[in-house]
């Protein structure tokens, strides 16, 4: 799906010359020379990454729990998009609007999206996990109910849209914008990492100023002492869902902007494992751990393309310097939890 | 109108019954201890009144009204603050944001700020470590963060749950002084402690608990004179 995803990207690459018949292929002139453009690139992937694994996290600093339905979480936002752009007229070549028509209608679909993603988290949590906190059910029984959440999620798209992709979806042109060391950066790059990186900052200073954030730590940190405090743990538990569905909704706009090629019923599994690897990556349940693993799951891979010369290893070495942080610093890069490792 | 009045209470975990038709009684303005061994149940009874655990069967009132399925959070807004065993500093917050927690279902700024003089008053020690994690205070300073913490919803009643626990001798003198203090202050305190001499000393009213059953009741003093009970927890021949 990512190969798809960059396109311009690949044929700039000068093809790399075999030097003999090794079947991997070190093109370190091609990554010197398209350090900047897979820079910004890696960046813009890595955000939206980081967007999805916030998700991830916060429900892992409060519940304990891998929320492996986030995923759909965030399909679901990306159909919310396609349905909204859609209906305004949006397909396969960019709308010619007027600037200031398309910005009215991305606000327009990044509500809907947002809407549709964080009421799915809301009712996945309501429907699927409350039940099973109030009978005290093992750790097991809600990692299945995970994965089964969202197969059913994913089935359910199945049976209402069909096995195809949806129709592409251009929002608009990307047109450069500035040049860095040669580099163009482009309208699109552009708007991604400057939302992504507001909302990270907002989700960062919520987590800690805001009086609901520290309801959210403390429940994090240690639950039954929370409830002392007067902090309504079931209101916590369910404000964290809507935060996380909330950002995978935003970071559904981007991908499908980023991605135009059609939204697809498994559309979210690929993404939702590169999201939970960088929440892995930068320790599970830390907030800054999220944004700090997306950004490098998405820079790592697209320099690993680059440098071996094609989009099919971005994955790869993706999870290779995965791997190999994990063995170095089991909790991820920053730590665990919300707060809790620096007891 | 007693402020708390347990009636006939029983508490399960599982199928385990670890308090056994309890009742018990708490006025307004006192200090009530309950003093007993490890696994006597002492925990679990304020658990129970503080809605972390719910009884089996009986019931529990507060200022009159049965709060006997009352949720634990909403307990706290109605007054009833539990500084928990082991003490429940969340280590990852400063001191100041924990406090912060204490008044989490209070929305009366002034109030709130008249709560944090008081508890500032109190324990003088938390101001200077205002911006300190949690985690990284002593024990000591850790248990004045719970007392402080627990008085920040301004409760009726105070549970304060093995306060002297893992404390050096000149920390638990002074603990129990400021227990006395806030009480003088006008706080009721219900009080768990295995430190039975300290708590006796200080408190109005007594119970004596042995595996989820209450054996003694009286007052402090009447409790330090049973010979049973200085043989058994005072550490007196």
């Amino acid at each position: 799906m990512i190969s798809e995803a960059i396109p311009s990207l690949i044929h700039a690459v000068p093809m790399a010359v075999p030097m003999d018949d090794t079947w991997i292929t070190f093109d370190v002139n091609s990554l010197a020379e398209n350090f900047w453009s897979s820079t910004f690139d890696g960046l813009t992937f890595g955000a939206i990454y980081a967007l999805v694994a916030l998700g991830y996290t916060l429900v892992y600093g409060v519940l304990n729990l891998i929320n492996f339905a986030h995923s759909e979480v965030f399909i679901v936002g990306c159909y919310g998009v396609f349905f909204t752009l859609s209906a305004l007229n949006f397909g396969p070549s960019a709308p010619h609007l007027p600037f200031w028509a398309i910005v009215g209608n991305l606000l327009l679909a990044l509500v809907v999206a947002v809407i549709a993603s964080a009421l799915t988290a809301v009712i996945v949590e309501r429907v699927a996990y409350k039940p099973l906190r109030r009978r005290k059910a093992p750790r097991l029984a809600f990692l299945i109910t995970a994965i089964g959440v969202s197969f059913a999620i994913q089935y359910l798209i199945y049976w209402w849209r069909g096995p195809s992709p949806e129709a592409a979806l251009t929002m608009f042109r990307p047109t450069p914008i500035f040049d860095v060391f040669g580099t163009i950066v482009d309208s699109q790059q552009l708007v991604i990492i400057i939302a992504a990186v507001i909302l990270m900052v907002a989700t960062d200073q919520f987590i800690r100023r805001s009086k609901t954030g520290r309801g959210i730590r403390a429940v994090a940190q240690d639950p039954d002492t929370a409830t002392l405090m007067g902090v309504n743990k079931e209101k916590i538990i369910l404000t964290t869902f809507a935060i996380g569905g909330l950002l995978a909704g935003a970071a559904a706009l981007f991908y499908v902007m980023k991605i135009p090629s059609g939204v697809q019923y498994n559309g979210g599994f690929i993404l939702g494992v590169k999201a939970f690897a960088a929440a892995v990556l930068g320790g599970i349940g830390n907030v800054r751990g999220a944004l700090l693993g997306g950004l490098l799951i998405g820079l790592i891979g697209n320099y690993g393309q680059v440098l071996l010369g094609s989009s099919q290893w971005t994955d790869v070495v993706a999870f290779v310097v995965l791997v190999l942080v994990l063995v170095v610093r089991p909790d991820g890069i920053l730590g665990t939890s919300l707060g809790k490792s620096k007891a | 109108m007693s402020l708390l009045e347990l009636k006939n209470v029983s508490v399960h975990y599982g199928r385990i019954q670890a308090i056994h038709n309890m009742s018990f009684t708490v006025e307004e303005g006192e200090i009530v201890s309950l003093i007993g061994a490890n696994g006597a149940g002492k925990t679990t009874t304020m658990r129970t009144v503080s809605g972390l655990l719910n009884p089996s069967y009986g019931s529990i009132s507060f200022m009159g009204q049965d709060i006997t399925s009352m949720k634990a959070h909403i307990r706290v807004v109605k007054g009833i603050s539990q500084a928990p065993e082991g003490r429940g500093i969340f280590p990852g917050m400063t001191v100041m944001e924990n406090l912060n927690m204490g008044s989490y279902g209070r929305n009366d700024s002034s109030g709130i700020a008249k709560d944090l003089e008081r508890v500032f008053d109190l324990f003088p020690r938390l101001k200077e470590r205002s911006k300190q994690f949690g985690g990284t205070m002593s024990g000591g300073e850790q248990q004045m963060l719970a007392i402080g913490r627990a008085l920040m919803s301004n409760p009726k009643l105070l549970l304060l749950d093995e306060p002297s626990m893992g404390l050096a001798p000149q920390f638990i003198r002074q603990i129990f002084k400021i227990i006395t203090e806030i009480n003088d202050q006008g706080t009721t305190v219900l009080l768990v402690e295995q430190n039975a001499n300290q708590a006796l000393a200080r408190s109005h009213r007594a119970f004596v608990l042995e595996t989820g059953s209450i054996t003694h009741r009286g007052t402090g003093k009447e409790l330090m004179a049973n010979p049973a009970i200085k043989e058994a927890y005072l550490g007196v021949a």
